[in-house]
């Protein structure tokens, strides 16, 4: 028996899902979470029918007639493969916008249970439902649930009704006059019908149109004036956090185990290895595996503080937020979601681009997503913070907000190669205030932390190998002697790229190899850093002080100073993102144009950048341009005239149109 | 090359050979990137 959860966005349906079947599947206090179904069993302790019971979360829709893609998802599994019941999640706190979507299932001749969900907060509210009549007047069963506790949550009996009705199929539809009506008027008789219940079984205690404490809250944090400085001391806190106050400590002590397993299994295979065979083990694999997970610490409370903001209902704010300035650039403040996603991982933050119904939108949002650190972007953004800043939080934050100017930017510029003029309107659903589920958020933590101790374990692990054999080797397959590694394949393959990174401030080969190895996956950067420099724990800033001599000076070691550095860290940032996010951002752009454009713009931006990061950098600490000017604003002067060109001709594009209309 | 050589040796292998198995099986179930199950329909932090 198959049952469909089915509901409004941001009803509660995933937290249902994970509550009747003990999964752990993602979800946020904000509308728009899921967008893939989603399959699970019944738990055993609620399923008392013996009925073999499988539970699918759909994604959720307002209508039966699909606006988004998602919404579509929705539609497409209901209509085609037609569920044994359809449990019908609806939002107790907004009973009119909910049932609307509730008359429309009823119609499909398949037996539905109303899960009449957040009963608490509507109680809460003073709002007093009778279900009884509710479920008269739809005819058919209506549960009360509260699917964030686990005792007294109607669950058990929300599936013993919907094994019941499974078996009995004698639901009738409601009756609505739809007489001599279609299309919009058809819905507005049905909005009527819907009211008209409405005020049948509802009873408010507070009238809705006045002012409650979270909308004056909302007043301030998401008002025009006050709600960008609050976002950014927000981040500024988050990063501060997870890189300055809390994160380097918890690094030190996972530094410390690592440092002590290096130890361990140098202890154990003693000084009669083969010192090229002990390399590979010890600096190669645990080296600089070790290096690309100490940083995990300052990950897991960035996400931890992330998945508190998003379940208290912050984030919904900061798309409201964004949306004023987003919207002059051609995008909305539906971009912005995805965007705060990909500071998870791009590839589901690129995937959440689908539910922009605008095409070109959709387009811009995946190809610009990127720009966002993801979590495999934030070693580098420790590493470089770390060793060359001391720590400071104000290099996360300010990447992260650059990252947001660089979408601004970006967006202006395809909209204006693309010629379009249009506006935008965005209507998001914004979610009530309340306390961030603890639980909730670690379990989001322990989700990514542990995605990336296995990308850790998998193809950073092979990429270190490899770099540190090619590192060993001389193409006659000789070994090369420590003290001369430049002589080694890996040297000789990296240092002509080197010679294009010159005009940025990092021409060693070392760091050209980082950046290439950095698009399998970009925690490699790290990785292949503390293979190329055989350091296995970066989080130890004096430790790599003292390796620069009696100055303890970093950029001794690293052969570059703080601006290189952070030259290095834009153009990794800002640069085209790894390969598993360059395949999603293809498959959601759907067209190879637009594809190879996103790849060369992302290419531009990042080399760009990084470029006016370094020279403007050198000119205002030293008074002298950086090396490679010449060779580097060649290359820039070319990147902008191309982009110039496209925008030109796009504007071009637009004064033709109304000229073709009018003939 | 010593015996402790080839140990250390079958250790390195053994350690590639499991990272590939799993890349490789995450391969099979439509997973790009290991770790991350962003583009497959069992993603947990899917949105």
């Amino acid at each position: 028996m198959r049952i469909a959860l089915t509901g409004n966005p941001n009803s509660g349906k995933t937290t249902l899902f994970n509550a009747i079947t003990g999964k752990i599947e993602h979800v946020g206090n904000w509308a728009g979470v899921t967008v893939e179904m989603k399959e699970g069993k019944v738990k055993p302790s609620l399923n008392k029918s013996g009925l073999q019971m499988s539970v699918v979360d759909l994604p959720g829709a307002y209508s039966i007639s699909p606006y988004t893609k998602e919404e579509s998802v929705t539609r497409d599994y209901i209509t085609n493969e037609r569920p044994d019941v359809i449990v019908n999640i609806v939002d107790s706190t907004n009973l009119s916008r909910s049932i609307f979507f509730t008359t429309q299932l009823l119609e499909l001749n398949i037996p539905v249970v109303i899960a009449l969900n957040k009963s608490d907060l509507s109680t809460k509210k003073k709002t007093m439902i009778d279900t009884e009549l509710l479920s008269r007047l739809l005819q058919c069963p209506v549960v009360s649930t509260i699917s964030t506790v686990s005792s007294k949550n109607g669950l058990e009996k929300l599936v013993s009704e919907a094994a019941r009705v499974s078996q009995t199929k004698d639901q009738e539809p409601p009756k609505i006059n739809f007489s001599g009506t279609k299309g919009k008027k058809a819905d507005v008789r049905r909005f009527e019908f819907v009211n008209e219940i409405v005020q049948m079984v509802e009873k408010r205690e507070i009238d809705s149109a006045k002012q409650t404490r979270q909308d004056k809250a909302d007043r301030i944090i998401a008002s025009p004036w006050f709600g960008i400085p609050i976002f950014i001391g927000v981040i500024f806190v988050v990063f501060s956090i997870s890189q300055a106050w809390v994160g380097p400590w918890l690094a030190g002590i996972l530094g410390g185990w690592i440092d002590a397993f290096y130890g361990w299994v140098q202890g154990l295979m003693g000084s009669g290895v083969n010192p090229v065979v002990s390399a590979l083990l010890l600096d190669g694999i645990i080296g600089g595996v070790g290096a690309v997970i100490g940083f995990l610490p300052l990950i897991m409370l960035l996400f931890f503080s992330l998945a508190l903001l998003e379940d208290c209902g912050y984030m919904a704010r900061v798309a409201v937020i964004m949306d004023r300035y987003f919207k002059k650039i051609g995008l909305s403040g539906r971009s912005i979601i995805p965007m705060v996603i990909g500071t998870g991982c791009a590839v589901p933050g690129i995937m959440a681009s689908r539910t922009i119904k605008d095409e070109r939108q959709r387009r811009t949002t995946a190809m610009l997503t990127p720009f966002m650190p993801c979590g495999a972007k934030l070693p580098i953004i420790a590493l470089f913070a770390g060793i060359f800043f001391g720590g400071q939080g104000w290099i996360g934050t300010s990447m992260y907000f650059l990252g947001i100017v660089i979408i601004a930017l970006g967006g202006l510029m395809i909209r204006k190669m693309n010629g379009d003029k249009s506006k935008s309107h965005f209507i998001i659903e914004l979610p009530e205030y309340r306390i961030p589920s603890v639980k909730r958020a670690l379990l989001s933590v322990m989700n990514r932390s542990k995605a990336f101790i296995i990308k850790a374990g998998t193809i950073i692990l092979i990429c270190n190998a490899l770099v540190q054999l090619l590192q060993s080797f001389n193409w006659q397959f000789q070994v090369v002697a420590a003290s001369a590694p430049e002589a080694s394949i890996l040297a000789s393959i990296a240092t002509p790229l080197a010679v294009v990174f010159i005009p940025l401030g990092f021409g060693l080969w070392q760091f050209a190899a980082a950046a290439v190895t950095g698009f399998i996956a970009k925690e490699n950067v790290v990785g292949t850093l503390a293979v190329c420099f055989a350091i296995t724990n970066f989080i130890n800033v004096e430790e790599l002080s003292l390796a620069g001599g009696a100055a303890g000076d970093v950029s001794v070691v690293f052969g570059i100073g703080a601006v290189a550095a952070l030259s290095y860290l834009v153009f990794n940032l800002f640069t085209p993102p790894c390969f598993a996010a360059i395949g999603a951002m293809r498959s959601e752009i759907g067209s190879r144009k637009w594809f190879f454009g996103a790849i060369g713009f992302q290419l531009g931006m990042g080399y760009t950048l990084a470029f006016l990061v370094y020279q403007i950098g050198t000119l205002a600490t030293t008074g002298e341009l950086g090396g490679g000017f010449v060779g580097g604003l060649i290359a820039v002067v070319c990147i902008v005239g191309i982009v110039s060109y496209l925008m030109i001709r796009g504007g071009r594009k637009t004064v033709a149109k109304p000229a073709k209309l009018s003939i | 090359m010593s015996y402790i050589d080839f140990i250390v040796i079958g250790v390195i292998a053994a350690v590639v050979a499991l990272a590939i198995i799993k890349m490789v099986r995450n391969k099979r179930r439509g997973i790009k990137c290991s770790g991350c199950e962003g583009c497959t329909k069992d993603c947990t932090e899917r949105k």
